[in-house]
């Protein structure tokens, strides 16, 4: 079984304009100790995604239909008394912004023993020996003296590096990390994903990395899921995503990314501007955008399709092309019947 | 004649020269004193006519401050900046007139550069007001709308305001805005940092073609560092208000010869599994010290895998190692051989 089950998610915001449909039936699993990237740009669903795990919504914010299991216990619809057990204990979250996420009136110390005070039967002594020893596992030197300090006497990556300790403190099954290290300069950017591959192996806990970087994604995940407006595009093992995208979003962004060979060409960008949420249309909603949309992209949504056991997406292409292999295939045999 | 000469001189100087320049900016500590954040210090390089010279480095090395300080948003705390051949000398009003109508800026932040109180036409149109380059309100019009249709924007859109817009889009009014009075010289200010990944490659190509219709010299900065190698001939990195530096893209990325270019450049995620897992990335360790407080001799020495005792004693000088490759580094030979 695996250890979270997301089925066909659904999570909206009912605000004055109208419903915005943030995520549109979002299918993943994850397993122990593997890690999974949820890849997209603003506003494709990816961080309502994990929000909705964690049942941390905006007020507005409400999972409309769909189911999520945690080791076989259903979230959608449990109460908060089960969900407070829930986050921080089984599944923490990181979020982009360290500068915004630590209280700045409160010593680094005093927020890591808050956490560890309020999930597990530890003693203060215990909690604060525990919260030193968070810190030096994350790299921070010198972890009594930081203990007193207040969030401003930290640099960004320090601060994400407290971040880090404070959402494993209990242990949980799953860390949530999104956009951990988009705030970050490129060498912090990879002390801080370096340092989670290390605790991730030593730890052993499953990761969900949500991010728009490719780059990020390519260094960490085993899976990834790719997001558009909302809805999943496809979702596979890391290799076959960038080596086999079955998605003609997929295949945009790849295309569209500077790599070491571009230098000196053009690049292929996706045309077009994102979508209004307000407005999904009919169809597949990244078909207004597609080079080779076809009329039933604009009426009906793709289904997801399985390409091969590691690999699921949701693209009338791939219909069309098996369609016509066996087209072919059949013409074929059709041919080698008549001669026989 | 004459014309011709002066012609092949022309391509001869490089556009934009900066020697030696240095911005400090005071900073007040305690009640009555003050230090100065030495943002840049002592920077010189130089763009030829027509090229793009990128400039990377992490927050705070100072890379937007010599965008700034080269454009004279910034008055120079020392040295000088040489534009086609001359001296910019803020004290002339008409040449520095001149010089604010051939050099201009794109921001970052598509979001806050742009007045929300002002409609599409009016920001478009306001560097044409500034340097009155019309003379009658038709004139005026006609240019705003060839400039938005430069910039794949629909005329239609010319009365409405900013916020109306996608941040792709508000991107190109930006780029209008800076096209208007007819530039040679663009400093770009991380221009596609702050958008979508399917935009960036259409903002990416614009300034390609911009600058091959126009003949545009561009300083690219910005901190995405496949973005800068796709798109810049050179490249020049900087840390804590220092160049270390200075290459062609290709050289600087097969053959970085700083120790913080090394690191830096390896630490890019590759968005390619393969190449990602292959990658030997050379960790730093710590962070940036504060630039109020930067160390002695050279900036990178309490980072560095290869810092010695000559390090703290001088800076470093920046010196041509191979032709067209400069570097700052004292032991640049030994590391390298």
């Amino acid at each position: 079984m695996a250890l979270l089950e997301v089925k066909d998610l659904h999570t909206s915001f009912f605000t004055d304009a109208g419903e915005v449909k943030a995520v549109n039936g979002v299918n993943f699993n994850l397993d122990h100790g593997k890690v999974l990237g949820i890849v997209g740009e603003s506003g494709s669903g990816k961080s309502v995604t994990a929000y909705s795990i964690m049942q941390i919504l905006a007020p507005t914010g409400k999972i409309v239909s769909g189911s999520i299991k945690l080791d076989g216990q259903e979230l959608v619809g449990a109460g908060e008394q089960v969900m407070r057990n829930v986050r921080g204990n089984k599944v923490s979250i990181i979020f982009q912004d360290p500068m915004t996420s630590l209280n700045p009136t409160l010593t680094i110390g005093h927020q890591l023993m808050e956490a560890i005070l309020l999930h597990t039967d530890r003693t203060r002594e215990q909690a604060e020996a525990r919260a030193i020893e968070m810190l030096s596992l994350v790299n921070v030197n010198e972890p009594a003296k930081r203990m007193k300090q207040y969030p401003h006497e930290f640099s960004g990556g320090m601060r994400q590096r407290v971040m880090i300790a404070m959402a494993l403190a209990c242990e949980p099954d799953i860390l949530i990390a999104d956009e951990p290290t988009t705030a970050l300069d490129v060498t912090i950017q990879a002390q801080i994903l370096e340092l989670m591959q290390k605790l991730q192996r030593e730890m052993g806990m499953a990761i969900i990395m949500i991010t728009h970087d490719l780059g990020v994604v390519a260094q960490m995940c085993d899976e990834i899921v790719v997001m558009y407006a909302g809805s999943y595009c496809e979702r596979g093992t890391a290799d076959e995503i960038f080596y086999n995208p079955r998605h003609e979003y997929t295949r945009g962004l790849l295309r569209s990314i500077p790599t070491l060979g571009s230098m000196g060409q053009k690049l292929h960008p996706i045309t077009g501007t994102p979508i209004d949420l307000l407005n999904l249309p009919e169809g597949c909603p990244f078909a207004p955008r597609c080079e080779k949309a076809m009329k039933i992209c604009i009426k009906h949504p793709a289904e997801s399709m399985d390409i091969n056991e590691f690999h699921k997406a949701s693209c009338w292409l791939n219909v069309k092309d098996l369609y016509e292999k066996q087209q072919s295939a059949s013409v074929v045999s059709a041919q080698e019947g008549g001669e026989a | 004649m004459a014309d011709e000469i002066k012609a092949s001189a022309n391509e001869e100087t490089p556009l934009v020269e900066i020697r030696n320049l240095k911005k400090y900016f005071p900073v007040k500590t305690g009640f009555f004193g003050s230090t100065p954040l030495k943002a840049v210090d002592d920077v010189s390089f130089s763009i030829k006519r027509g090229e793009t010279l990128g400039l990377v480095g992490e927050s705070g090395c100072g890379k937007t401050t010599v965008g700034r300080t080269i454009l004279h948003l910034y008055e120079p705390t020392a040295g000088q900046v040489i534009y086609n051949g001359k001296p910019v000398n803020s004290k002339s009003k008409e040449e520095m007139a001149e010089f604010r109508r051939k050099t201009t800026m794109v921001f970052q932040d598509p979001y806050s550069s742009l007045n929300p109180r002002m409609t599409v036409s009016d920001i478009i149109g306001e560097p044409l007001d500034v340097h009155g380059m019309y003379s009658s309100k038709k004139e005026r019009m006609d240019r705003i709308l060839e400039l938005m249709d430069r910039v794949g924007l629909n005329s239609e859109h010319a009365s409405r305001y900013a916020h109306e817009f996608s941040g792709g889009q508000r991107q190109r009014i930006g780029i209008a805005r800076a096209l208007a009075s007819g530039p040679e010289f663009i400093v770009c200010d991380e221009p596609v940092s702050a958008l979508d990944v399917s935009i960036q490659a259409q903002v990416i190509n614009m300034f390609d073609e911009l600058q091959d219709e126009l003949g545009l010299t561009y300083l690219f900065i910005a901190h995405d560092l496949l973005v800068v190698r796709h798109i810049s001939d050179r490249i020049a990195v900087m840390y804590l208000g220092k160049m270390v530096e200075l290459a062609d893209a290709a050289e600087i990325y097969d053959h970085p010869m700083h120790p913080y270019s090394k690191s830096l450049l390896s630490a890019v995620p590759i968005p390619d599994p393969k190449i990602a897992h292959a990658n030997k990335r050379i960790p730093l360790q710590g962070d940036i010290p504060s630039p109020l407080h930067a160390p002695s001799g050279c900036p990178f020495r309490t980072r560095c895998p290869f810092a010695n005792k000559s390090c703290s004693a001088s800076m470093p000088e920046f010196k041509e190692v191979k032709p067209g490759h400069f570097v700052a580094c004292h032991r640049v030979e030994e590391i390298n051989s």
